[in-house]
């Protein structure tokens, strides 16, 4: 039953983490400079460098 | 804060006065100097000009005058204070002492603003990285930086914040990157410019020196790549030609920080106007030119409303080249028509005069200029040694042996990729195997060990295991950035990208693009022309990013092992012939109109150092296993629940009841008959369980659409997850398969999927379904991040849109023309 609860709470962490990041991929300000040009891409270093400026 | 923002009857204690030429002279002249205290008395009835008290004296100042002075009030200062001391009495911080004015005043006039301009690729990023101790990305080719990055570093009491500015040639108003170099000298107005000059080539890099002289910044010239001068046997007397200049110059080499100390003791010399040799001269642009430039000079000087930032001299001569630009200023200004009148008049004689247009005439001055201030100060060995570069370049350029030689390192790059990442590929395979192996053994039975050893480990280690594959294949893509070879790349396609209607220069991205698309995209900004940009940007996704790398290896491993170099090598290829294909169609029907010409250059070969191909290495791995632990982990999750429920359907309550009779009949002595009844029992559970969870109904649904191709169900699965990010692919494939086999059955997943079969015995993967696979991989759907950065650079959702439709088309396409030959054929 423990397992049951466990995977409970893991799929609801899952479905918020997916809305939230949905959200601030939606929500995110549009900007022509760089800051603006890789959201919700780790893949980078420009995300670093954006994530530095904010 | 500056001195504009103060209200009628503050005080403030000057940090430092901006601005440049006669109209700061004046102002420190009037006493506006570092420490000294102001007040302002009153501001006129419009708030312009305001009334200040310093030194005793009474001076009016216009308000945007007053904007370039920097001072420190009473305000500011409890502002500060109360960051650091938080528990002082309210009355502290609205009283500062004079003393404690003066004191911050002094130490806030200590920090210097810095921009590095210069040429593409002399080294500023490297002269950035090795001052301020970042680690952005340095490559030996030009439009490494494609935006301004901000530093900071102390040196002798002082704080430096630097910002490296893109590479441009020149100030002119052609590409986005010398707009944007102009609009951060004029509205970021730094204390210190620090120009970097590649000494190896003076002539073309002192061109822009010109225009900042032009401009009237405060500069320091570093030399950089000094070594390499003095390698050809060059002399040159710079201590001389800075005198002629009056801009300090220092040798440096960045890359290992030579001469980098004397630079920023040179800039602080400047800054403190303590220095012996800077003044600011003016170009001599020759009797026709100067008579126009004073002309509109003239006009100009009458003119009121320019800021005291802007040069007046420099906006005549901007004016006279036809900057459009500083029309589009000149035109904000009280008397436009005069001054463009007078513009177009002077123009006219020039131009009947010198028989060319005057932006020419005013480039040949500045090239003259440069020529004789060389000829005094450089002098050229005078046996021409055949450098290493033209040796290199003799082969690698070839018009015959170009094409053989990249192909034959981007093979050499593939197979080493392929062949030296299977042996750590096998730890980390044999890693992961360890732990799942644990967690199988010691949890108890349930959905949590399911998700743990199927969905987690088995998704996030299905892709884990890549990871040697992708540092191999960055360890390349460095050397050929680093080096100088990415140039050549680019210069050798550059007939068949003219030919398919794009620059050579647009290579460059695309081959970023292996590296990963975005940044690649990004990169297309050094792009002067709209048409050719906008044909980059959208082919880009054609190029194959690291992410489609573990697809690959997956699958070139488990069906092509001996081949596996030369398959990558076809996937790669094929990628860059369809880009080719699609941009020649996008220039006829999309973007006809006629491009503006310009130039490639090719940097000098560099040993690229072991700890700059180490550092995109690490910062690759970083990238890599952050994406594990948050798209892929997530998307394995996801896909496990998906797979997993709902969890008992009638055919399965049919299987188990089969298994209950076989094993109520053997009575716990199984004949071998029995034990292989119950194993494909067991088998066609799982398989009937994973066709009734939702992934395979969503599997189903959508497989008739890619069964021409080839792929089944959990196929098409993997294919509509990876959307996400393309390692997702394997992950989910990952998942599908752990999830079928048995407990006892823990094989690698591509055993697994040589050995998966249809019900009628076909096997499900042969190896022209891997191919179909690779490629429907390599040309569909960029991932959502790729999307995003197209939409921003483009500034349209229409482009965005455009590309995942049209790659899913010429994915289909492709994947099915060489599923159903292949089919045909073998």
């Amino acid at each position: 039953m423990w397992q049951y609860i466990a995977i409970i709470i893991i799929g609801i962490a899952t479905i918020m983490y997916v809305g939230f990041k949905l959200y601030k991929t939606i929500t995110a300000p549009k900007d022509s400079s760089l800051c603006g040009s890789c959201d919700g891409c780790s893949g980078c270093k420009i995300k670093d460098l954006k994530q530095k400026k904010q | 804060m500056r001195l504009s923002e103060l209200r009628t009857g503050e005080k403030g204690i000057i940090v430092k006065v901006m601005g440049r030429g006669a109209f700061r002279k004046r102002i420190i002249e009037m006493g506006f100097i570092r420490g000294k205290e102001v007040e302002v008395i009153k501001n006129a009835p419009l708030k312009d000009p305001i009334h200040y008290r310093v030194m005793g004296y009474d001076v009016s100042l216009r308000r945007n005058d007053a904007q370039l002075i920097e001072v420190v009030s009473a305000a500011e200062f409890a502002k500060e204070e109360k960051t650091i001391l938080g528990e002082r009495s309210i009355d502290s911080y609205i009283t500062p002492s004079d003393e404690e004015l003066h004191k911050m005043a002094l130490h806030k006039g200590k920090i210097i603003n810095v921009a590095l301009v210069g040429n593409p690729n002399c080294g500023k990023t490297s002269l950035f990285n090795f001052a301020s101790g970042a680690h952005e990305h340095v490559g030996n080719y030009s439009g490494v930086t494609v935006d301004a990055k901000e530093g900071t570093f102390h040196h002798k009491d002082y704080t430096f914040k630097i910002v490296d500015l893109p590479g441009t040639y020149s100030l002119s108003a052609y590409s986005p990157e010398e707009l944007y170099v102009r609009k951060h000298l004029n509205d970021e107005q730094p204390d210190v410019v620090i120009n970097v000059v590649d000494t190896s080539n003076l002539e073309r890099n002192l061109y822009l020196t010109c225009q900042l002289i032009d401009m009237d910044v405060r500069m320091v010239i570093a030399l950089n790549m000094y070594d390499e001068l003095e390698k050809q046997g060059n002399k040159f007397d710079h201590e001389s030609l800075s005198k002629m200049l009056g801009i300090p110059m220092i040798p440096t080499i960045s890359k290992t920080g030579f001469g980098i100390e004397d630079l920023f003791d040179r800039v602080i010399k400047v800054y403190e106007e303590e220095d012996p040799i800077l003044r600011h001269i003016h170009i001599n642009y020759g009797e026709i030119l100067e008579k126009g430039i004073n002309s509109v000079y003239r006009t100009l000087k009458n003119e009121t409303n320019i800021p005291t930032s802007y040069s007046r001299r420099y906006l005549a001569i901007k004016l006279m080249e036809r900057d459009k630009e500083i029309e589009k200023f000149v035109e904000t200004l009280s008397n436009p028509k005069e001054i463009l009148l007078k513009r177009d008049k002077n123009i006219n004689h020039i131009e009947e005069l010198l028989k060319e247009d005057t932006e020419t005439s005013f480039t040949n001055a500045r090239y003259g200029f440069i020529s004789g201030a060389l000829r005094e100060t450089f002098e050229q060995a005078k046996m021409k040694e055949v450098t290493s570069t033209q040796i290199i370049d003799t082969f690698v350029t070839h018009k015959v042996l170009g094409f053989p030689i990249f192909i034959l390192f981007m093979w050499f790059m593939f197979e080493a990729t392929f062949r030296i990442g299977e042996y750590p590929m096998g730890w980390i395979e044999s890693l992961v195997g360890m732990i799942s192996e644990f967690m199988r053994n010691n949890m108890s039975e349930g959905p949590l060990k399911d998700l743990i050893v199927d969905g987690i480990i088995g998704g996030v280690g299905g892709v884990i295991v890549f990871l040697p594959n992708i540092l191999i294949l960055y360890a390349f893509i460095s050397f050929m950035e680093d080096s100088g070879y990415m140039a050549r790349a680019a210069f050798i396609m550059d007939r068949i990208m003219h030919k398919m209607g794009l620059h050579g220069k647009s290579f460059i991205p695309l081959v970023m693009g292996f590296g990963c698309n975005v940044p690649a995209i990004m990169a297309s900004r050094t792009i002067e022309s709209r048409n050719s940009r906008m044909i980059t940007m959208l082919i880009n996704p054609l190029m194959s990013c690291s992410a489609r790398l573990p697809v690959y290896i997956l699958l070139t491993g488990a069906f092509f092992p001996k081949n596996a170099g030369s398959i990558l090598l076809v996937l790669y290829v094929s990628g860059i012939l369809l880009a080719v294909l699609m941009a020649r169609l996008f220039r006829r029907y999309l973007f006809n109109e006629e491009d503006v010409p310009f130039v490639m250059e090719l940097p000098p070969y560099r040993l690229p150092t072991g700890k700059s191909i180490l550092l995109h290495m690490w910062e690759k791995a970083k990238q890599y296993l952050h994406k594990m632990g948050g798209v892929i982990l997530v998307a394995s999750i996801i896909i496990w629940f998906l797979s997993y429920f709902p969890q008992h359907s009638a055919n399965e309550a049919a299987i188990d009841s089969q298994i209950a009779q076989i094993e109520q009949t053997s009575n716990g002595n199984l004949t071998a008959e029995q034990e292989t009844s119950l194993a494909t029992l067991e088998k066609q559970k799982t398989t009937v369980h994973q066709q009734n969870s939702y992934i395979g109904r969503i599997g189903q649904a959508i497989q008739p659409v890619l069964a021409p191709l080839g792929f089944d169900w959990k196929m098409s699965v993997s294919l509509m997850t990876g959307m996400a990010a393309k390692e997702v692919v394997v992950s989910t494939l990952s998942v599908l398969y752990t999830g079928e086999a048995d407990d006892e059955n823990t094989q690698a997943l591509d055993q697994q999927m040589k050995q998966d079969k249809y019900p009628d015995g076909t096997p499900v993967f042969t190896p022209l379904v891997a191919l179909s696979f690779m490629l429907f991989v390599l040309i569909y759907f960029p991932c959502i991040a790729t999307v995003s950065a197209i939409v921003n650079e483009s500034g349209s959702w229409k482009w965005g849109l455009f590309v995942i439709g049209y790659t899913c088309v010429l994915a289909w396409i492709t994947s099915f023309v060489v599923f159903q030959i292949g089919s045909l054929i073998i």
